[in-house]
């Protein structure tokens, strides 16, 4: 196998693992609280869930760069093998999602957990509570939107 | 457009018609009361006491009793319980509850004689199940207990020793002959044991247990052997787990009152609303006062109302004073009503500010629509929901919340055909209104985001500038916000290679700023450095605008899931390729429709609100009954 390739293949595999482990860990740790809540009052169940689910984007987001990598190396027809700047291209631009997400994924399921333990007292706030968690999803998106332009431009 | 204008009104009347009056003023639902603060009136007209001791027990009760009865009864609550229609009782229906009442108060007493016997016993089986724990390690002892017991010249006993300790025990009572020791379990803590020993021996065999941590345990049956008991005591559980069961079903047995219960709980919660309201009021022993904020428009009817329950009443009416909060209540109409929420959910706008859902509401639909980005998902949003609307009963903010995604979702067909995605596919638009593909020209879309980000920035601007302008200050709109506009708008132009115009919008923006951004410090220092902290709100413009990019990354994550479902199920056998397209996409779409709102809510609360808004409104709570269960049709 080229070097080229294997590279381009380490960095769809880096951005896809980082980040699943921070909304793996981001989701566990909010549901946590949501189970705790749920079981003290079933009705808020919908709302708990919603506000459990808000840390599982970021592993989508790693999931998409590299899903695109793959698109770029054309894995589904006639493969494009990279060479190896390109490759290199590929997992440098892997990295920003890759990283950002693991970090932000666990930060937000921990604050998720606050604002799941904020509906439990207050279930009329629940629409406060998850805009402040979101406000933490702002930098995965960036750090998504950054990988996406260099591994689009990669090759 | 606007918020809703208020008036203070104030009403006199004679005591014995305030039953009827705070009746009606709670049926019309449009009077805030408020709390009298004036100190003169102490002595003529002291304050009333507040609330209901015997009404607040009856509710309680009747609560409990709809919940425990519900729950015994298997009455189901799901979170599709709110599209349902609430039943409609009229006055005759409330006659009847209200004749019903004993019974209904006698059923809840039973049911809680009932749940008191469930707790005797659960906690009786607690106390088996501690025993069936004890029990569990001695399982393998097939000696019945009976027989371990002392004889004339021999101790028997059972106890436990520390684990780490058995072999060391066992090899010094080997030494002992008139001892025999016999392990029945042993877990990583204690070891079970069995101890015969001769009256002689049983001195120095307890000095050697000793030393292990011995300690005696009486097996908590009687006779038999363990297993035997355990058989048994796991019978006597489940002879009282039945006993619970057939509580709970005389409990159950109340379920045909449930109706009568609801529509009580709610006749005494609108009583109870009104002793609350009666604390704020002021009395003598003939008359009363009462002091509450009223929507403009109201005030016609609510004099004919007040009038024709008792002629003798004095009502006035006047507008608030300056330095008067008056509560904030917003009023707009068809399409911009379901973006209230939007602000609500932020701050309610001050009373003598300005209601913004309508500059906000069109920009909040387009940010969602470029989010959401594809037009099949927004199909199936603007379709969809304004069909559940219609035919279920959501009420409240659950509704306006799908009004706002409803017409984001309309927002959403569009830019989704400008874009060319549906539901992940592409080349279905036609060129002619194709305007780019933000996969393939990331830096146009990027221009594009940025673009609606300034303008909706300078939107926000705008309106603080007219604000300014309206109260009188239009100095304060050049230096605040025209400059600005200068500046900030003098960038684009300089990019685009009209030099000498964007160099001269730009001096001309930041000479402003820095002369003026220090007018209102004291002295003269101040004034100087004013500008310059002025002009370091630069770097949070920086923030707003790069803030907007948001938009092109919420978007690609909606069309690359979309792409790979669709790629991931043309992979698969025909089934199962329907199965994952209908699963994935329902997927996508929830997820990054929850997305685009909250990221649209962020871009309007913190980019935007912060330009303009005045927030801190008090909210318009009028006196109403809030019906929880049933709603109670009035008969006029």
């Amino acid at each position: 196998m080229e070097l080229g390739l294997i590279l381009g293949f380490l960095g769809a595999a880096i951005s896809v693992f980082l980040s699943g482990i921070g909304s793996a860990k981001g989701v566990k740790v909010a549901g946590d609280a949501a189970s705790g809540v749920t079981a003290e009052n079933p009705e808020l169940f919908g709302k708990v869930l919603v506000m459990q689910l808000l840390p599982a984007t970021q592993g989508i987001y790693g999931f998409l760069i590299g899903f695109i990598v793959l698109i770029k190396i054309n894995i589904f027809g006639a493969m494009t093998i990279p060479t190896v700047t390109q490759g290199l291209s590929l997992l440098v631009g892997c990295l920003p999602v890759g990283v950002v997400c693991l970090v932000s994924g666990i930060l937000q399921g921990k604050l998720a957990a606050s604002c799941i333990g904020m509906v439990a007292r207050r279930p009329d706030q629940s629409g406060k509570g998850i805009t402040m968690t979101v406000m933490v999803e702002t930098y995965a998106v960036l750090a998504l939107l950054a990988s996406f332009l260099m591994v689009w431009f990669a090759m | 457009m606007a918020i809703v204008e208020m008036k203070k009104c104030t009403l006199i009347a004679l005591k014995q018609d305030e039953q009827k009056l705070l009746k009606k003023i709670q049926r019309m639902g449009c009077m805030h009361v408020l709390e009298i603060a004036d100190k003169e009136l102490d002595e003529q007209m002291p304050a009333q006491s507040s609330g209901d001791e015997i009404l607040e027990r009856k509710l309680m009760k009747l609560e409990w009793g709809i919940k425990e009865i519900g729950r015994a009864s298997g009455e189901k609550k799901s979170m599709l319980d709110s599209f349902k229609a609430r039943p409609v009782i009229d006055e005759s229906g409330v006659a009847e509850a209200l004749k019903r009442e004993d019974e209904v108060f006698r059923a809840i007493a039973d049911c809680e004689q009932a749940e008191k016997d469930i707790g005797a016993v659960r906690a009786d089986i607690s106390l088996l199940e501690s025993r069936l724990h004890q029990l569990a390690p001695w399982e393998s002892l097939d000696t019945p207990v009976e027989a371990i017991t002392d004889t004339k010249h021999s101790r028997v006993f059972t106890g436990t020793i520390a684990a780490s300790k058995q072999a060391l025990v066992e090899e010094k009572l080997s030494e002992l002959p008139l001892v025999s020791v016999e392990s029945v379990f042993m877990d990583s803590q204690l070891s079970y044991i069995v101890v015969f020993a001769h009256r002689d021996a049983y001195q120095d065999a307890m000095e050697i247990l000793r030393a292990a941590d011995f300690t005696k345990v009486v097996l908590p049956i009687g006779e038999g052997r363990v297993k035997d008991g355990e058989k048994k005591i796991r019978e006597e559980i489940s002879a009282l787990e039945k006993n619970i069961e057939e509580h709970r079903q005389t409990m159950g047995k109340n379920a045909p009152l449930l109706p009568t219960m609801k529509i009580l709980a709610d006749v005494y919660s609108a009583d109870e609303k009104r002793a609350e309201t009666e604390g704020l009021l002021r009395a003598s022993d003939k008359c009363f006062m009462l002091e509450a904020w009223v929507p403009a428009e109201a005030e016609t009817a609510v004099t004919e109302k007040l009038t024709a329950i008792s002629p003798s009443i004095a009502l006035e009416f006047r507008k608030p004073a300056e330095d008067e909060d008056a509560p904030s209540q917003m009023e707009n109409k068809g399409i911009f009503r379901p973006f209230e929420t939007i602000v609500e959910n932020y701050s309610l706008p001050s009373y003598h500010g300005i209601d913004p859902v309508v500059v906000m509401a069109p920009f909040f639909a387009c940010f969602f629509g470029m989010m959401v980005s594809d037009a099949g998902y927004g199909l199936i949003m603007a379709i969809l929901i304004p069909l559940i609307l219609k035919f279920t009963h959501v009420k409240g903010t659950m509704r306006k919340i799908l009004g706002v995604v409803a017409i984001g979702g309309v927002a959403t067909v569009i830019w989704g055909a400008l874009f060319d995605t549906w539901f992940g596919m592409s080349n279905i638009t036609p060129a002619s209104i194709k305007l780019l593909n933000p996969m393939e020209d990331p830096l146009n879309m990027m221009i594009l985001c940025i673009g609606l980000g300034v303008l909706h920035l300078f939107t926000g601007l705008g309106v603080a500038a007219y604000m300014n302008i309206k109260r009188g200050h239009p100095w304060d709109a050049v230096c605040d916000q025209l400059f600005w506009i200068f500046f900030i708008g003098g960038v684009p132009v300089l990019l685009i290679g009209q030099q000498t115009l964007g160099m001269a919008l730009i001096l001309i923006g930041v000479g402003g700023i820095l002369i003026t951004g220090g007018r209102k410090k004291k002295n003269l220092i101040g004034k100087l450095t004013g500008g310059l902290s002025s002009l370091y709100g630069v770097t949070s413009w920086l923030s707003d605008i790069l803030s907007y990019s948001r938009l092109f990354g919420m978007g690609l994550a909606t069309g690359v899931i979309g792409m790979v479902i669709n790629m991931l199920a043309g992979m698969l056998p025909l089934p199962f390729a329907i199965i994952v397209l209908l699963g994935a996409h329902t997927f996508n779409l929830g997820i990054n429709a929850l997305g685009a709102y909250v990221h649209s809510c962020r871009l309007q609360y913190i980019e935007y609100f912060t330009k303009f808004y005045e927030a801190d409104g008090k909210p318009f709570v009028p006196l109403t009954a809030d019906n929880r269960y049933v709603d109670i049709k009035d008969n006029e």
